[in-house]
């Protein structure tokens, strides 16, 4: 059978090592971690029980020594002889310890709906989480519909009607879990249900219903684990090609599990498939040397590489418990108040038009990229926030920095209405954004949970709200506690990464324990550079974190803020910081001929500068045409970064067909085309993502004198250039123009002092046009005065708007050559 | 093959064919007491003219593919002396490496080029005679300025390279003004709807009379829309041509704006004068002292009006009259004063940049000029720049593309040099070649758009020789 793993939500059921059946060697648990007394409960380990040393030698010689062992010695083969037998008599007594715990599936149409739906989130990384439940739950009903199987896990009969089955930590899918039966080796069935949740071991117990509960095998009840006693360890696994075949395994033994009639008459071909999951081996069961069961060894939930957990189950059923309609009850209450503190909030972006109307217009098209990734988002972006206090919510996810510069409104809804919010910030240290909501009530959350001193394993239930099929809901599911981060505090470490940021955490009474936050490292520039400078952080290392460790953060968040992460205008989102220069990649021929193959490390690192702007970093730092730079570095933001020449990106198409194609035509007419390329290069986004006022150092090689230097500059603002150059749009003459901008002054040969403006748009059809004015068109006067900046354009139009005018006349300017147009005033 | 048609469209010219009026009703003097039947015009036209109309068949030296490439074009042309003085378009007989041309479907013989005037497109030939040959028909010229809309006319050629064809038409305006690019500033034309095709460049436009009114020049590409030089410019030029090899002309550096300009929807007050829009830096108008936005009134005390567009090409010819390196005096008004400046004209020089085509390199590199290439020559007054880049070729593998400005080459003897002519590019590229021991690779930077940068051309691969 498939083993539906799928019917958990993510199985973590242990995989036998190979993929072949082989049985699993367990070492023994140490006494001083393990529950070994009886009657007492456990102490809480530390970190977990701790590996033992295992009596692994028998079983692997066991496992080694192959049935075609030759006779080495008749001794040898007498002991060979004896194992056999020994791991026959534990595997038949497996037989009697081990039961199938047969699910069968409920059809739930929300569920179907659920999942169906969900497939519209696309979502990436951590939270990914509800995608793989709706995944795998629609996996489980499909399975139940199309192939009518049931999910068989197995299980250990502990005692009388009683059967454990592992909690991998995942939580089972109990919204579809259907009919339970027990099945036992002979195969007898008895219906049962989940009557408990183990809280110091990581188990669900079933109790039978009804008359005439399976008997228990005889369990050693003085057995001392690392007593150095013996043992070998079983397990009940199915056949990964068969899922109707079950086997008891002992140290590489098969034994068919099911001895019943019916069984027998099964077929088997060769061929089994590999690699397919098959059931899990555990739990397992250490049987002695006289074929008694043991204790059973849960292994699916451990930190790290320890060592499975092993239990006498007496100890382990009094270990501590609650009963499954108490964590349901639970589970209840914490969905309801999850619910209560939650908010929705939407996001409403920007839309930049006027980028496309502009011609030549190779700003960078600011798109919101939205909660979800991708790069086109939607113009507006919702989710859940969960309020913290003072009217603030805290929303854990992130939009990313562009979208962040790119929101216009934010609001929150309360009861039914939608009231305004304001966006406080975004976290940087964690994964998680603030807003405000003025004036209004919000429920919060309240009683925190001090979470040190958990015993590991211990359950939580993590519960959040989201909006699905039309209504609000909050799942709560449970998740088994590992340990205490190392060296982080107060934070938790749950068994499954895949809580989803900003669920609540409650303990099983039902008290606020903690959220799940993610968390971020400072990008460095290397990381910055990598992402194309565009501010994409990865996803944090997901923890849980008891609430004490963040409340110092959310009682004063504005000193964790990111300051540059905030709603901007359009122009204000275009600034950049700069370095001064237009540079093209520098290639492995053209190293080698000017003599720094060596520095440019055969032409991959460097970046040939081709012009150098006025009153810039660059050029105070004596950086020239033809210079080479090769590294920067900023203070606080890890090590210096190469300069790869693969950054520079095409470069090659400025200026070419904008010259060449209107070269024969249209002198004097306007047309000409933009030969100046976007500020926004690799360089400047990088500078401008590490943010102004920060320590930078650029190496360079001086082509003056082949030298290599480095200079430092602080991190600053660079004028407005022409694409982030507000525009002054005059409606009625059909026009917009936007002040000469360093670079454009640059690319055209003007000297600082000339004045004008230039045309960066004009309609079809206006009196512009007429006039034969074009894009990139210089404007140096209107009406005999200079127009020196877009106010005293906007001036001198408006002067000649009052003086009741007809027309304004313009002194235009393209390549050079002047001459005059009067544009008619207004209709 | 062609005929140059230019494909003018765009609303400029076709605002000025809106602009301009209609048929002008005849003064009827003209035509009365004379018949007009068609079968005798025709038949006069065709038994003046018919005789001397050429069929030229130059061959071409095009830089424009990245190599020098030949092509045979094809136009027409017209017998104006019986020793073979002959006419046709500039755009016809230019770069021409050899020319034929074959005179009545009986004869064909070489001809040299005399002279060639790029600004109004006319070009002088001598056709190569035998000895003995006896004197060859010529076409007489008629009075363009006496020519009026409605007129019948011929234009007669080789459109498509059908050798002596006939078509008919009449003419549609007699200043049509179509200067508004590089060429084409010094004459107006003649419009009709005879056809004009390619091929058709260079031959005759005759009246009913059978004199040549104009010299067919330009399709617009649209039915019915043909320009013809007329016949008195063409006149005066040819002689020019025929005495001097070019037509050598002023340039001040003024752009002018007539006073009313509906192209451009702008209009001053007054009807005296031509203004001064623009005045290029550096130039002898700037160097006189002329500031954009000047109202030139005179020049050496002759009254100068542009009022329309069409009065431009008057002015500039006055202008470009003026000898170079001799002060003119200028009366200009600036602000409600009138002033006088002196303003020493300079030689306009070429037209066009010259041609070379750097085989080994796979391109071609053209100078740069004022005329031909004003968006370059803004950037660099004196300088080459790519024609052509050949695919495959040398050039494209180290991207270099059309358009791009070389600023600076290795000059072969260990330094860089900064390029200015064709003729240094061309001394550098002979040195280099001429060195078996040098590496085939040469550092050069380029222009491109707003910016420059170095590359490496490297020519260790001879793709004409792999061509072949």
């Amino acid at each position: 059978m498939r083993m539906s793993k799928s019917f958990r939500s993510r199985s973590r059921w242990a995989r036998p090592a190979s993929g072949a059946v082989l049985g699993l060697v367990l070492s023994v648990a140490a006494a001083a971690a393990s529950p070994a007394r009886a009657g007492e409960p456990a102490e809480p380990p530390a970190a977990g029980p701790a590996p033992a040393p295992a009596p692994a030698a028998d079983g692997a010689a066991a496992a080694a020594a192959a049935p075609t062992a030759d006779g080495a010695g008749g001794e040898e083969r007498d002991k060979a002889a004896r194992d056999a037998e020994l791991r026959l008599k534990v595997m038949e007594a497996a037989r009697r310890t081990f039961v199938r715990v047969v699910i069968t599936p409920r059809w739930d149409e929300d569920c179907l709906l659920e999942s169906l739906t969900r497939s519209d989130y696309s979502g990436r990384g951590a939270w990914d989480q509800a995608g793989r439940v709706a995944a795998s739950r629609l996996d489980s009903l499909m399975q139940h519909e199309t192939a009518r199987q049931a999910i068989t896990v197995p299980g250990v009969l502990v005692g009388r009607g009683l059967a454990v089955i592992e909690d991998d930590g995942t939580g089972w899918e109990w919204k579809l879990v259907g009919k339970v039966e027990i099945v036992d080796a002979s195969g007898r069935r008895w219906p049962a249900k989940v009557a408990r949740l183990l809280t110091r071991a990581s188990a669900y117990v079933f109790e039978t219903e009804g008359a005439e509960p399976p008997a228990p095998p005889a369990w050693r009840s003085d057995f001392k684990l690392g007593a150095g006693e013996r043992v070998l360890s079983a397990s009940l696994l199915a056949d990964p090609a068969d899922p109707n075949r079950w086997f008891v395994s002992c140290a590489g033994a098969l034994l068919p599990f099911d001895s019943s009639p019916a069984s027998a008459d099964r077929l088997t071909f060769a061929g089994r498939s590999q690699g397919e999951s098959g059931s899990g081996a555990s739990p397992g069961v250490f049987f002695d040397a006289g074929g008694r069961p043991a204790c059973v060894a849960l292994q699916s939930v451990r930190l790290d590489n320890d060592a499975p957990a092993a239990w006498r189950p007496a100890e382990m059923l009094e270990s501590g418990s609650v009963a499954w309609a108490d964590v349901e009850k639970v589970q209840a209450r914490v969905s309801a108040e999850t619910r209560r503190v939650s908010y929705k909030v939407r996001f409403e972006f920007r839309v930049d038009k006027d980028d496309e109307e502009e011609p030549g217009g190779m700003a960078a098209r600011f798109h919101p990229r939205g909660l979800y990734g991708g790069d086109s988002g939607p113009q507006d972006a919702e989710a859940f926030g969960v309020s913290i206090g003072g009217g603030r919510i805290f929303i854990p996810r992130m939009l990313d920095g562009q979208s962040v510069r790119m929101l216009e409104k934010v609001a929150v809804k309360v009861g039914d209405e939608w009231r305004p919010a304001v966006f406080a910030g975004a976290f940087r240290g964690l994964v998680g954004m603030l807003v405000e909501v003025p004036g209004a009530r919000l429920e919060e959350l309240s009683g925190f949970l001090d979470t040190k001193g958990v015993p590991a394993m211990t359950p939580f239930v993590y519960c959040q709200a989201e909006e699905l099929l039309g209504e609000v809901r909050a799942e709560a599911r449970t998740v088994r506690y590992l340990a205490m981060h190392r060296g982080h505090g107060d934070r938790l470490r749950p068994n499954a990464h895949w809580v989803p940021p900003g669920a609540l955490l409650f303990d099983l009474k039902g008290s606020l324990a903690g959220m799940a936050v993610s968390e971020r490292a400072e990008p460095t520039l290397f990381q910055l550079a990598g992402s194309n400078g565009l501010g994409g952080y990865g996803d944090g290392e997901m923890t849980l974190s008891g609430f004490s460790a963040h409340r110092e953060l959310f009682s004063d968040p504005t000193r964790a803020f990111e300051p540059s992460w905030r709603p901007m205008t359009r122009q204000e989102q275009r600034r950049l910081c700069w370095l001064g220069v237009e540079f093209e990649p520098v290639a492995e021929e053209l190293a080698e001929r000017l003599g720094c193959s060596r520095e440019t490390r055969g032409g991959q690192v460097g970046l040939i500068v081709s012009t150098v702007y006025p009153g810039s970093p660059a050029e105070k730092l004596g950086i020239r045409a033809q210079d080479i730079l090769l590294r920067l570095g900023v203070d606080g933001l890890g090590e210096p970064v190469p300069l790869m020449a693969r950054y520079a990106g095409a470069t090659d198409a400025w200026g070419r067909s904008a010259m060449l194609g209107r070269m024969g035509a249209m002198a004097g007419m306007g047309g000409m085309g933009r030969t100046w390329k976007p500020r926004a290069n690799f360089l400047t986004r990088l500078l401008t993502e590490a943010g102004p006022g920060r320590k930078a150092h650029v190496t360079f090689l001086a082509s003056a004198d082949r030298k290599v230097k480095t200079g430092s500059f602080e991190v600053g603002w660079a004028p407005e250039d022409y694409d982030s150059a507000e525009r002054l749009k005059d409606e009625k003459l059909g026009l917009a123009v936007k002040p000469i901008t360093y670079e454009v002054r640059t690319a055209l040969g003007l000297k600082p002092e000339d004045p004008g403006v230039i045309v960066s748009w004009v309609e079809q059809g206006s009196s512009a046009q007429v006039a034969r004015l074009a894009p990139f068109t210089l404007v140096l006067g209107v009406d005999g005065r200079p127009a020196g900046s877009t106010a005293e354009f906007a001036k001198a139009v408006e002067d000649a708007r009052k003086q009741k005018k007809d027309s304004v006349r313009l002194q235009v300017s393209v390549m050079g050559k002047c001459r005059f147009a009067d544009l008619k005033l207004g209709e | 093959m062609t005929s140059r048609l230019h494909l003018l469209a765009g609303t400029s010219l076709l605002l000025a064919a809106a602009a301009g009026c209609g048929p002008t009703a005849t003064s009827g003097g003209k035509w009365s007491g004379r018949s007009a039947d068609f079968r005798q015009i025709i038949e006069r036209a065709k038994g003046r003219v018919y005789p001397a109309i050429v069929f030229v068949k130059p061959i071409r030296e095009e830089f424009s593919g990245g190599e020098k490439q030949k092509m045979e074009v094809f136009g027409s042309g017209a017998i104006i002396s019986t020793d073979g003085l002959m006419f046709t378009n500039a755009h016809v007989a230019e770069k021409a490496a050899s020319i034929r041309v074959v005179l009545g479907d009986k004869e064909q013989y070489p001809a040299n080029l005399v002279g060639l005037d790029k600004e109004t497109d006319l070009a002088l030939l001598r056709i190569e005679l035998p000895a003995g040959h006896p004197p060859l028909p010529v076409v007489e010229f008629g009075d363009s300025s006496r020519v009026s809309e409605g007129e019948f006319v011929m234009a007669m050629g080789s459109p498509f390279g059908f050798t002596r064809s006939i078509s008919f038409g009449v003419i549609s305006n007699t200043r049509r003004y179509i200067g508004f690019r590089g060429q084409y500033k010094y004459n107006l034309w003649l419009q009709t709807d005879a056809a004009i095709n390619p091929g058709n460049s260079g031959g005759p436009l005759v009246d009913s009379e059978g004199r040549v009114v104009g010299i067919n020049t330009l399709g617009a590409g649209g039915e019915g829309l043909g320009f013809a030089i007329p016949s008195n410019t063409a006149r005066a030029v040819l002689e020019t041509l025929r005495e001097k090899g070019s037509v050598p002309r002023a340039w001040l550096g003024l752009d002018l704006q007539p006073l009313k300009d509906f192209s451009q929807n702008t209009f001053f007050d007054g009807d005296r004068g031509v203004l001064a829009a623009g005045v290029e830096d550096p130039s002898p108008a700037r160097e006189g002292g002329i500031q954009n936005g000047d109202l030139i009134l005179a020049v050496n005390g002759r009254p100068l009006d542009a009022v329309y567009v069409e009065d431009l090409p008057a002015v500039r010819c006055r202008l470009a009259e003026l000898p170079a390196g001799a002060p003119a005096e200028f009366t200009v008004r600036r602000k409600g004063q009138e002033l006088k400046l002196a303003v020493t004209p300079v030689d306009t020089g070429e037209f066009e940049g010259e041609d070379f085509d750097c085989k080994r390199w796979n391109m071609t590199v053209k100078g740069i000029s004022r005329y031909a290439t004003p968006q370059l020559y803004y950037f660099r007054k004196q300088g080459v720049y790519v024609q052509g880049v050949r695919w495959p070729g040398n050039a494209q593998d180290a991207g270099i593309q059309a358009g791009d400005i070389i600023m600076s080459i290795e000059d072969g003897k260990g330094g860089t040099v900064e390029v200015a002519s064709v003729r240094q590019l061309r001394e550098i590229y002979e040195r280099l070649m001429a060195d078996p021991k040098r590496e085939k690779k040469v550092l050069l930077s380029i222009k491109r758009g707003a910016y420059v940068r170095p590359l490496i051309l490297d020519y260790r691969r001879d793709y004409k020789e792999e061509s072949r």
